[in-house]
């Protein structure tokens, strides 16, 4: 099922032949592109239950939309591009219905934070400490909302960089800078509150 | 520099760098920040080590069959509207076409229907005058006329009503 990225050549050849209508040639690009949409739909809606349909909905959008790709960007980046919007979907469509707060987490959670809380890097933590943190974050990112959200997925968990993140959202290097810092700036305050109400 | 800019280089992991240090030693809030952005950070980063799902066995090929069924069921569609569809059309269109005539013609005329019914009904009771007139003309007595004329609205509908004596 493992498959690595196709010669940029052969990729072309796929989509000019999906474009003229040979649907059968959107099969390779399905089986190229999978893994990469599985995991940024997963980091973004962390539903492991709902990544799959996503997927699927994802690949459908793509499929419709082909004509209308024309090689500006990578497919990948195209591709990415759709997934994150269908993405900003359902996270909207979810957030009437979310009930979980960042302060639910257990003490246990908050304590394991607060004592790695000066070690960033994942390396020195073992897996119940990590697991302690995903719990903390996880919660942190369904309170914040959908654009906040996205591009902190799309920067500090799928590691992209600010050029990549501005041509997945179609907007400007410095409008992605700026809206980082809002969204980081955010995430502290929601843990300063956090330690308030403690 | 201003502390919004000091957090925007933090947040990039460059606090390092001598200004933001000059800056750090004098501004608590700052430092405070730091502190805090590390904790979101070191949260953000350990999710990057919980792996996504993998697709389930078969998952292009249930991609491809998605893609076949809703093709064919575009092309259902396609067929529904060229078959049925323009029918539902032409017969809005006639629906459409007579309202719009009813309210084009004028309210009183030849064409109205109260106008007919009126004009029929006019005829109708000329025709049973001019009856009655013949039927005086041709025998009938005088108590027969006081009769009919004692009964208008039976008269002209029923000359049976008058029966054999």
């Amino acid at each position: 099922m493992e498959h690595s990225r196709p010669d940029p050549s052969q990729e072309a050849e796929w989509i000019r032949r999906c474009q003229s209508g040979e649907k059968e040639t959107f099969a390779p690009l399905v089986d190229a592109y999978q893994r990469r949409i599985f995991s940024i739909v997963f980091h973004l809606v962390r539903r492991r239950n709902d990544v799959e349909d996503l997927v699927q909905e994802i690949f459908m959008k793509a499929f419709a939309a082909i004509q209308s790709y024309n090689s500006q960007s990578s497919f990948g980046t195209w591709l990415n591009r759709i997934a994150v919007n269908h993405c900003y979907d359902y996270l909207r469509r979810q957030r009437s219905s979310r009930v979980t707060y960042f302060w639910e987490m257990s003490e246990e959670g908050q304590r394991q934070i607060e004592a790695h809380s000066h070690s960033p890097e994942e390396g020195g933590l073992n897996s119940e400490e990590k697991l302690a943190l995903g719990d903390f974050v996880t919660k942190l990112l369904a309170r914040a909302p959908a654009d906040d959200r996205v591009i902190l997925t799309l920067k500090e968990i799928e590691d992209k960089s600010v050029d990549e993140i501005s041509e997945i959202l179609g907007l400007k290097l410095s409008t992605v800078k700026v809206r980082l810092h809002r969204a980081r700036k955010r995430m502290v305050k929601d843990l300063e509150k956090w330690q308030e109400g403690r | 520099m201003r502390c919004d800019a000091v957090r925007q280089i933090v947040e990039e992991g460059m606090n390092r760098r001598p200004a933001v240090q000059v800056h750090m030693t004098s501004c608590s809030a700052c430092k405070e920040y730091l502190r805090q952005w590390e904790i979101v950070q070191a949260a953000l980063v350990a999710l990057r080590g919980e792996g996504p799902p993998e697709p389930s066995l078969g998952f292009t090929t249930r991609v491809m069959r998605r893609l076949e069924d809703t093709s064919e069921e575009l092309q259902f569609g396609q067929q529904f509207i060229d078959q049925i569809g323009r029918r539902v059309v032409y017969a809005t269109l006639m629906v459409a076409l007579m309202l719009l005539l009813l309210l084009a013609l004028p309210s009183s005329g030849p064409l109205r229907s109260s106008g007919v019914s009126e004009s029929i009904l006019v005829q109708a009771q000329v025709a049973t005058l001019s009856n009655d007139q013949i039927l005086g003309v041709d025998g009938m007595d005088s108590a027969d006329l006081s009769d009919s004329s004692s009964a208008p609205a039976t008269s002209s509908s029923s000359p049976g009503g008058r029966g054999p004596k």
